[in-house]
């Protein structure tokens, strides 16, 4: 238990005897009020949970780990077009010089499969345990997970337009490697085009992200 | 600002300015207290929605001591008590 929670759980204890106290012997309503107040403030401190990881580092670790696979592609001449395609097992990342139109039916067990004509690695997305269970729209479960359960930006706008998803991350905490970007995409554009595939259940490409003033703006498209 | 932790600077200012104001007032009522306290409460909730270690118990503690305020004084009204 850090100071925090230690400090909420004295407010809620002393606030739980001043209050039995003050009840027995005074009976003045506004100081029992105080000290219910001093009970509520404690328990809402206490159920305030510590922070174990400082999760923007630990997302830094996953990037530069994912910028050595990145560098991999772009040896072997694919590295152009990331495409998020939503299996039942999880997330995969096809990885291509040209953009792909069709997928295998299940999801390839070889890092480097033949989609066509074309050649692609293939990843499991990072996001695929996380975004499993999640059900809801879009923008909801977007929100939910860079802001609420990554806590990696304070907000998201998303919207849609025939077949391209735009979604702007509003101050996003990490920044991104430039070769994981123009590969698999940023923390952010993995997020997002992994949770849309799901959403929408259809392959989904990352065009391009832009970092601006207003934040990070993604783009995907539905193939 | 860590959001848990600016939602419990919000809820302290919040309720740490209700009862002095509402005792300059002449306020006697507890359950007036407690209901502003519910209030505050779930608006600090709903704007920061700052996580819990545990489902938000007391969210739902107050929310029954706000239910039950809500019903004595229906009962009082209605003459029931």
């Amino acid at each position: 238990m850090n100071r925090f929670r230690g400090f909420g759980l004295s407010l809620t204890l002393s606030g739980a005897v001043l209050f039995i106290v003050t009840y027995l012997l005074l009976g003045i309503v506004p100081l029992l009020a105080l000290w219910i107040a001093f009970l509520v403030l404690g328990l809402s401190m206490f159920l305030t949970p510590e922070e174990a990881l400082v999760k923007p580092n630990l997302l830094a670790v996953v990037e530069d780990s994912l910028s050595n696979l990145s560098s991999l592609f772009e040896s072997f001449g694919a590295s152009s077009y990331a495409t998020y395609v939503c299996y039942d097992t999880g997330v995969y990342v096809f990885v291509s010089e040209e953009p792909l139109s069709s997928f295998p039916e299940s999801p390839p067990k070889s890092l480097l499969v033949n989609v066509g004509s074309s050649r692609a690695f293939v990843l499991r997305s990072p996001l695929s345990s996380i975004i499993g269970d999640l059900s809801g729209d879009f923008p909801s479960i977007s929100h939910h997970v860079l802001v609420e359960l990554l806590e990696v930006a304070d907000g998201v706008e998303c919207s849609t337009a025939g077949e391209t998803i735009s979604c702007l991350v509003k101050k996003p905490y990490i920044s991104s490697p430039a070769r994981l970007e123009k590969t698999v995409g940023s923390i952010y554009g993995m997020c997002l085009a992994s949770i849309a595939s799901k959403v929408y259940a259809r392959p989904i490409t990352l065009i391009r992200e832009e970092v601006s003033e207003k934040g990070r703006l993604v783009i995907l498209r539905m193939v | 600002m860590n959001r848990n932790i600016l939602s419990n600077m919000i809820l302290c200012l919040l309720i740490l300015f209700t009862v002095p104001i509402l005792w300059s007032l002449g306020e006697v009522r507890l359950d007036a207290y407690i209901s502003m306290f519910t209030l505050e409460y779930f608006v600090v909730k709903a704007i920061f929605n700052p996580r819990r270690i545990v489902k938000d118990a007391l969210a739902l503690a107050l929310l029954i001591m706000f239910a039950a305020i809500v019903s004595y004084k229906i009962l009082q009204v209605l003459q029931y008590i």
